[in-house]
C-alpha cells in the first residue's frame, strides 16, 4: 500500500486529479460557509437577474439573479450523492455478479453474461435516458437509471478477471485444499483483483458525473430549483452568448472535476496494473 | 587443426534495474573454434543466455550494457560493427540462432513457407558475393534464386526427416507439433550456411525422446556442414550427448573450461564437481549445493563461488582467480582447485 | 494400521475432455485418461512417469478432485471420492494432498506466508488460533525455515524458500499421501537435489506416502519404491523401481530408458532408435496406442487392446509381444 502512494505521488496528472477531487469534496462539506449567498439556492432576486461577475457576485447571478458561485458550491454536493450512490449500487451488484458467473461454469454464468451484454448493446445514455424519462425526473431516479446501466461494466470486468485468476496456481491450489467456493471468491480472487476494481471505479466515476449532467440537461435529473450543473448549462441557452458566466463555470466545473476522476484513475492504472506490476517485480 | 572462430575477451555486461545495477557477466573469457560443438552450462542466472545474446547482438538496448570486452568473430570486432552490418552480414547468415522454445519463434499469422522465403529472401546463401546483395523491404526476389533456394529449403527440410516437406511448408505454424517445430528451426537455422549456430537450451522445452531425436539431428548436421555450435544448457547429461568441449559458468563468471571426457572424468573446480555430484544418476546419492546463487546486483567479490564453496580461503575473497592449464585445452579458474597439490602457506 | 496395506486404490478411472470445433459443438473426446487403475500403498512413493501429454497430471488434478472424473472409481481411506468436488469432500480429502509443480507459486501473492499457512487449518479444522500457530511454527521448523518468515511476503523470500512454504503448507493438516506434481521441474541439478532431500526427510519424519509425478526418469528411480509408466492415457508399464528399470516390458518404457543420457555411457545420440511423436490423444490409433511408433509392432497389435498382465514378479505390462 505504501509502495502504491509513494508511486502515485510521483505521477503529477494523478496527484492533479486527486487534488481536484478532495477540493469537490471539501468544497460539497463545506458548501454553507463557502458560499457567499448560501439562501440563494432557493430565493431569487428578480432584480440582480443576469448580473455579470462583480465583487457582489463573483461568478455572476443567473436568470433568477441567484447568485451562480454559491449555486455550484451546492451542486457540488448533489453530484457527488449521486455519483456516489450510483456507482455504489452499480459496484455491489456488478461486482458479486462478475465473480459468481467468473467462478462458475455453466449455463447460469453464461446467462448472466448475457444479461450484462444486452445491457452493453444499448448506449449508457440512451438506456438512462429512457429509464429517466419513464420513471420522472429525481434524484432518486437519475440514480436508479445510472447505476441500471453502469452494472454491467463491473460484471464483465470482474467475470473476465475471475476466469483469469481461476488459471492462477494460488488459486487452484486453494480450490484443491478444500476451501469453499465462498472463501476462494472472496479471500483469494477478490483481494488479487480489486486494483482493477478501483480503477475501473475511479474512471467510472468521471463518466457517471458526466451522464448525470446529460440527464440534468435534459431536464431528467432533479427538479428546479435544485442547483444541478447540467440544469443550470440548459437553462443558460437562451442567454447565451451574452451571458456567457452563466454557461462557462457549471461547464468548467463538469470538465474539472471528470478530468479529475480521469486523471487519477490513469495514474491508478499505471501504479496497480497487474501487468506491470509483475513486471517492476522482476526486475528486483 | 581448425583456427579459432569466435574469442570472447574480458566481456563485462551489467543490467539496470530498480534496484541497481547488476553485474551478470564479469569478466567472461569464452573461445570457440570452426566446427566445434562446444557446451555453454550453468544453472540458471549464471549468464549463459546474456553471453549467447551478446554474441548476437541482441541483448536489450534500454537495459543492458556491454562496459568492458571484445567479442571477435571470424577476424572482426563484433561490438566495434555498426548494427546495419550486423543485422545484414552477421546475424542470421553468419551467426544463427536457435531458440529455447520453437512454439513462440514463429509468426503464428504466416505460413512456415511463407516465413522460410522471408528468410531466405534475405538471407540466402546464393547472396553472399553476388551483385544484388543490397537488400531492402522492397526489392525484387529474382525467380531463378526463388526456384533454387527452395530447393535447398525442400533438401534440408528432408535431411532433418521432416516427413513430406512440401505440405509442411503450407502449414501454419500451430499445425505442426513441437518436435517438429524444434527440427524447423534447426533447419531454418542452417539455411544460411552459417559459421556458428547457437543454440540457446533448444531441448529444455521438448520431451525425453523428441529431445534424444533433436540433439541426434543437430550434432549429425552441425558436422556434415562444417558449422560450429554453442549450446547452452543447464542439463549436463545433454551437453554430455553432443559437446566436444564444455564451459561451465557460475553467476557471471566462467569457471572451468574443458574438453567433454575431461570434464566429465576429471572436474577441478570445486563447482563442477558439486555440480556433477547433484545429478539424480551421481553415484554418491542425492548431494545438493547448500546455500542459494548469489544477487548480481550486489555479487561476492572475487571467486563468486566462495560463499558456498568449502575450499575457499581469504584468497578467493580477495582476488577472482586467473585460469590456469592444466590439460590439452583444459583450464580452470580456482586458487585451490581439485587435484592440485596443497599450496606452501 | 500396518504399513503396506492399500491406502488408495484407483479402479477403471477415466477423465474425457469434449473437444469442440469453433461453434461448441462437441466433435470428439480428448482421453486424457483411459482406464487408470493402480494401488498405493501406506508408506511407498509410487512414481508417474511419462512425456507430456500421457495424462499424469490429469491424473493427479482428477485424484484431487479439480477435474471431475468421467468414470472410475478412487478410493481413499475407504471412501470413494472420484466424484466429489475437494469442498464436498473435504471430510475425506483432509489427509490426501496436492504439491504443486512449484509450491511457491501455490502462495497468494496477497497474503503473510502466516496467513497461507494457517489456511489449511482454518478450512478443515476448528483448532484455537494458539494451536493452529503452534503447528504452522513445527511445520516451518520441519522445512527448515525461521520463524521469522512468518510475517513477510512471498515475493520478500526467495524461490526455494518459497517452495519450502508451499510444502509446509500442504503438511499443516498431516496428510497421509501428498500427491506431487512435478516437483522438480524447471529447476537446477543443485537444487533438485535440496528439494529431493527434503521431501525425502519430511516422508520419514511424517511418515507420509507419495505419489510422485515426473517425467525425469532419472529422479523417479532415485526415489521412488515402485513406478508407473504412462502413454497417452493408460498405463503401460507398472511394478517395483528395480524391475523396471532393469528389465523394461514394455517397448516403450525400452524407449524412454534409451532415451536418458547417461555421463559416461555410451551416447544416446548414436544408438536412440525411436521416432516420431505420440499421436494425438483426441485420435488414438486402434489397438495398442504405441504400435504405430512401435518397433515391433504386429498385425495383432492394431486388432486388439492390450491388457496389463501380471506374468512377472514385481511387474505388469501392457504388451502383447514382451516376454
Amino acid at each position: 500500500m505504501r509502495r502504491v502512494a509513494r508511486k502515485l505521488a510521483e505521477d503529477r496528472a494523478a496527484m492533479l486529479g486527486l487534488g481536484l477531487i478532495v477540493l469537490l469534496v471539501l468544497v460539497a462539506i463545506f458548501a454553507p460557509w463557502l458560499a457567499t449567498h448560501p439562501g440563494d439556492v432557493t430565493e431569487f432576486h428578480t432584480a440582480r437577474r443576469l448580473s455579470p461577475p462583480g465583487p457582489e457576485n463573483w461568478l455572476g447571478t443567473d436568470r433568477m439573479g441567484s447568485d451562480i458561485y454559491s449555486r455550484l458550491l451546492f451542486g457540488a454536493r448533489i453530484t457527488i450523492t449521486i455519483a456516489v450512490t450510483a456507482i455504489a449500487i452499480a459496484v455491489v451488484i456488478g461486482v458479486p455478479m462478475g465473480l459468481v458467473a467468473g467462478y462458475y461454469e455453466g449455463i447460469g454464468s453464461d446467462f448472466l453474461m448475457r444479461v450484462s451484454d444486452i445491457f452493453l448493446a444499448v448506449p449508457q445514455i440512451v438506456l438512462a435516458i429512457a429509464i429517466a424519462q419513464t420513471l420522472g425526473p429525481s434524484i432518486e431516479n437519475v440514480i436508479l437509471a445510472l447505476s441500471a446501466t453502469y452494472w454491467p461494466f463491473w460484471a464483465r470486468l470482474v467475470f473476465a478477471e475471475t476466469r483469469s485468476m481461476k488459471n492462477e496456481p494460488f488459486v487452484e491450489a486453494a480450490i484443491a485444499l478444500g476451501c469453499s467456493p465462498l472463501r476462494v471468491m472472496v479471500l483469494h480472487i477478490l483481494p488479487s483483483i480489486s486494483s482493477s476494481i478501483i480503477v475501473r471505479t475511479t474512471i467510472g466515476m468521471g463518466g457517471t458525473i458526466l451522464t448525470a449532467a446529460t440527464l440534468g440537461f435534459l431536464g431528467l435529473g432533479p427538479p428546479p430549483p435544485t442547483p444541478e450543473w447540467g440544469r443550470t448549462i440548459a437553462e443558460s441557452r437562451e442567454f447565451l452568448p451574452m451571458a456567457w458566466w452563466y454557461a462557462a463555470f457549471p461547464g468548467l466545473a463538469i470538465f474539472l472535476v471528470v478530468m479529475g476522476f480521469n486523471l487519477l484513475g490513469d495514474g491508478l492504472r499505471d501504479v496497480l496494473d497487474p501487468r506491470l506490476r509483475r513486471a517492476s517485480q522482476h526486475g528486483r | 587443426m581448425a583456427g579459432e572462430l569466435l574469442s570472447v575477451r574480458g566481456l563485462r555486461v551489467s543490467f539496470a534495474s530498480d534496484a541497481g545495477s547488476a553485474q551478470v557477466l564479469d569478466g567472461v573469457a569464452f573461445s570457440m573454434k570452426a566446427g566445434e560443438i562446444k557446451g555453454l552450462v550453468g544453472e540458471s542466472g549464471c549468464g549463459k543466455t546474456t553471453l549467447a545474446r551478446a554474441i548476437l547482438g541482441i541483448l536489450p538496448r534500454n537495459s543492458a550494457r556491454i562496459e568492458s570486452g571484445e567479442i571477435r568473430f571470424d577476424g572482426r570486432d563484433l561490438l566495434g560493427l555498426p548494427e546495419e552490418t550486423l543485422a545484414r552480414e552477421v546475424r542470421g547468415r553468419e551467426i544463427a540462432y536457435i531458440p529455447q522454445d520453437p512454439s513462440t519463434a514463429f509468426n503464428p499469422v504466416f505460413t512456415i513457407g511463407t516465413q522460410i522465403d522471408d528468410l531466405m529472401r534475405f538471407k540466402s546463401p546464393l547472396l553472399r558475393g553476388g551483385t544484388d546483395d543490397r537488400q531492402g523491404f522492397f526489392n525484387r526476389y529474382p525467380r531463378e534464386r526463388r526456384a533454387a533456394d527452395r530447393a535447398r529449403v525442400l533438401e534440408l527440410l528432408r535431411l532433418v526427416q521432416l516427413p513430406n516437406p512440401e505440405a509442411v511448408l503450407r502449414k501454419y505454424p500451430h499445425e505442426v507439433s513441437g518436435g517438429q517445430r524444434q527440427r524447423l528451426m534447426i533447419a531454418m537455422a542452417l539455411l544460411p550456411e552459417p559459421k556458428l549456430v547457437i543454440a540457446d537450451e533448444p531441448t529444455t522445452a521438448l520431451d525425453v525422446t523428441v529431445q534424444a531425436q533433436i540433439l541426434k539431428l543437430l550434432k549429425q548436421l552441425a558436422r556434415e556442414r562444417g558449422a560450429a555450435v554453442l549450446f547452452t544448457t543447464h542439463d549436463l547429461g545433454a551437453a554430455y550427448e553432443i559437446c566436444d568441449r564444455i564451459t561451465v559458468m557460475y553467476a557471471g563468471q566462467e569457471v572451468e573450461e574443458a574438453p567433454v571426457d575431461g570434464f566429465f572424468g576429471r572436474p577441478s573446480h570445486p563447482y563442477t564437481r558439486k555440480l556433477l555430484d547433484s545429478l539424480p544418476t551421481s553415484e554418491a546419492g542425492i548431494r545438493g549445493i547448500p546455500g542459494e546463487i548469489p544477487r548480481l546486483i550486489d555479487p561476492p567479490p572475487g571467486c563468486r563461488f566462495h560463499p558456498r564453496c568449502d575450499r575457499a580461503s581469504a584468497l578467493c575473497r580477495a582476488e577472482r582467480p586467473a585460469p590456469e592449464r592444466i590439460g590439452p585445452a583444459h583450464s580452470v579458474r580456482c586458487h585451490h582447485r581439485i587435484g592440485a597439490a596443497e599450496p606452501a602457506g | 494400521m500396518s504399513a503396506g496395506d492399500v491406502i488408495l486404490e484407483v479402479a477403471g478411472l477415466r477423465k474425457y475432455f469434449p473437444v469442440r470445433n469453433v461453434w461448441k459443438r462437441r466433435v470428439g473426446w480428448l482421453r486424457a485418461l483411459d482406464d487408470v487403475s493402480f494401488s498405493v500403498r501406506r508408506g511407498e512413493i509410487l512414481g508417474i512417469v511419462g512425456e507430456s501429454g500421457c495424462g499424469k497430471s490429469t491424473l493427479g488434478k482428477t485424484l484431487m478432485g479439480i477435474h471431475t472424473a468421467t468414470a472410475g472409481r478412487v478410493v481413499f481411506e475407504g471412501h470413494d471420492i472420484a466424484r466429489l468436488k475437494p469442498h464436498q469432500s473435504r471430510r475425506f480429502r483432509e489427509h490426501l494432498q496436492y504439491c504443486y509443480q512449484d509450491p511457491g507459486a501455490s502462495l497468494d501473492p496477497r497474503w503473510t506466508i502466516r496467513g497461507s499457512l494457517h489456511e489449511p487449518l482454518i478450512v478443515h479444522t476448528d483448532l484455537p488460533r494458539p494451536e493452529r500457530e503452534a503447528r504452522v511454527r513445527e511445520m516451518l521448523r520441519a522445512v527448515g525455515l525461521p520463524e521469522t518468515h512468518l510475517d513477510l511476503y512471498p515475493h520478500e523470500i526467495s524461490g526455494g524458500q518459497q517452495r519450502r512454504v508451499g510444502l509446509a503448507r500442504i503438511l499443516t493438516l498431516k496428510p497421509s499421501v501428498v500427491i506431487l506434481d512435478e516437483p522438480t521441474s524447471g529447476l537446477d541439478v543443485s537444487v533438485q537435489a535440496t528439494i529431493l532431500q527434503l521431501l525425502l526427510s519430511l516422508q520419514r519424519q511424517f511418515g507420509l506416502t507419495y505419489l510422485f509425478i515426473s517425467h525425469d526418469l532419472s529422479v523417479v528411480r532415485l526415489i521412488c519404491d515402485r513406478v508407473a509408466v504412462m502413454y497417452l492415457g493408460r498405463i503401460v508399464e507398472i511394478g517395483s523401481t528395480g524391475a523396471v528399470f532393469t528389465t523394461p516390458r514394455h517397448p516403450y518404457t525400452q524407449s524412454l530408458l534409451a532415451a536418458i543420457p547417461v555421463i559416461g555411457g555410451r551416447r544416446v545420440t548414436e544408438t536412440f532408435a525411436l521416432e516420431g511423436e505420440p499421436p494425438s490423444p483426441t485420435n488414438l490409433p486402434s489397438g495398442c496406442r504405441f504400435r504405430t511408433r512401435c518397433p515391433k509392432a504386429q498385425p495383432l497389435c492394431a486388432q486388439r487392446d492390450p491388457p496389463l498382465r501380471a506374468d512377472w514378479p514385481d511387474q505388469q505390462a501392457a504388451c502383447h509381444l514382451a516376454d
